[in-house]
């Protein structure tokens, strides 16, 4: 469940950035969330609608995208999409070397007035 | 007004652990992340662990559960020195979390080996480097032979992986031939070991590992 600190670390970071340009109000968030993240993304919904109340951000409507992993093949070197659940390779069937996109979780913009 | 922020959430995670991490190096200190389900055996292991290692090295623990100080209280006859965390609640630790223990504490910052055994759950944890030099990830015999494709991401970022209570193979069905081939598919890198804080079955290779994995350490700093 660190659904619950992911939703607290975001409201943190828009209210500290909201209040320096001087917003009263946030109306919209945009979060991408890696499918390697762990962190559903209904209980995130869920954790940002109640931990927002008496916020700037209450109210605000909230776009979670899923982001589909992608990683280098440590044999190959191509940029792959990694097969579950050991994440190889789908063409040489050997471990990724290093995810490039869907292992993290990603503030991209929030509408404030 | 939209307003692009672009920013990984996980940024303040990091830069807590790379904080970790520099005193650590500035100290010579050897950090363990000691991750696994509930049950599967970390205080038992640590406990012989502790033992075999007090002879010739100063090992402290940093003990993390949800309520209670029963674990330091059994760990601490072995430590150098021993510090409770109680999350009351929360699943996993946070660099920020470990790093106010360490950047103050006299006595934990002149230890060898820095255990951290963390909150028993194979999820979470498995998402916040604690700025650790490694992650060991443990699962027991006991609880079944699945455990590295049901919770992939545990072991694949680990650089050791311990099958603890191996004495009570004979009563479990556990296919260690099979969860070995698993593990060789999530993470080829990863030392393995069995062990039985029973029976001290494949205690010593894995305090061999460990007294190597120092004496690396130390050798890249001093080199």
């Amino acid at each position: 469940m660190h659904e619950l600190s992911v939703a607290e670390s975001i409201i943190e970071t828009v209210t500290r950035d909201a209040t320096e340009r001087g917003f009263g109000k946030v109306n919209r968030l945009s979060i991408t969330i890696g499918e390697l993240s762990m962190v559903n993304v209904d209980t995130l919904a869920f954790a940002l609608e109640h931990l927002t109340k008496d916020t700037i951000l209450e109210g605000a409507s909230f776009n979670l995208e899923r982001e589909e992993a992608r990683g280098r093949c440590r044999t190959c070197g191509e940029d792959r999409k990694p097969t579950p659940p050991f994440f190889l390779c789908p063409v040489c069937g050997k471990g990724l070397a290093s995810f490039s996109r869907g292992d993290g979780i990603h503030l991209d913009y929030y509408e404030g007035e | 007004m939209r307003v692009y922020l672009s920013k990984d959430l996980r940024e303040a995670n990091r830069s807590g652990a790379n904080a970790n991490r520099e005193i650590l190096q500035e100290k010579r200190i050897l950090m363990v992340n000691l991750i696994g389900s509930p049950g599967a055996g970390k205080t038992s292991l640590l406990e012989h662990t502790l033992q075999n290692l007090s002879k010739s090295r100063r090992a402290s623990v940093i003990e993390a559960d949800l309520y209670t100080a029963k674990d330091a209280q059994r760990l601490e006859p072995w430590c150098w020195e021993v510090i409770q965390l109680n999350t009351e609640g929360a699943c996993h630790l946070e660099a920020g979390m470990i790093g106010r223990i360490i950047e103050d504490n006299e006595a934990l910052l002149a230890s060898d080996i820095i255990f951290i055994e963390n909150i028993g759950n194979l999820i979470c944890p498995a998402e916040f480097d604690l700025g650790e030099d490694l992650r060991v990830a443990m699962m027991s015999a006991t609880e079944g032979s699945d455990k590295p494709s049901k919770y992939p991401l545990a072991f694949k970022g680990s650089q050791a992986i311990l099958i603890s209570k191996i004495d009570l193979l004979p009563y479990c069905d556990f296919d260690v031939a099979g969860v070995l081939e698993e593990l060789r598919l999530a993470n080829e890198d990863a030392t393995v070991i069995q062990v039985s804080a029973k029976t001290g079955e494949g205690v010593g290779q894995w305090c061999q590992w460990l007294e190597q994995q120092l004496e690396d350490k130390r050798k890249r700093l001093s080199g």
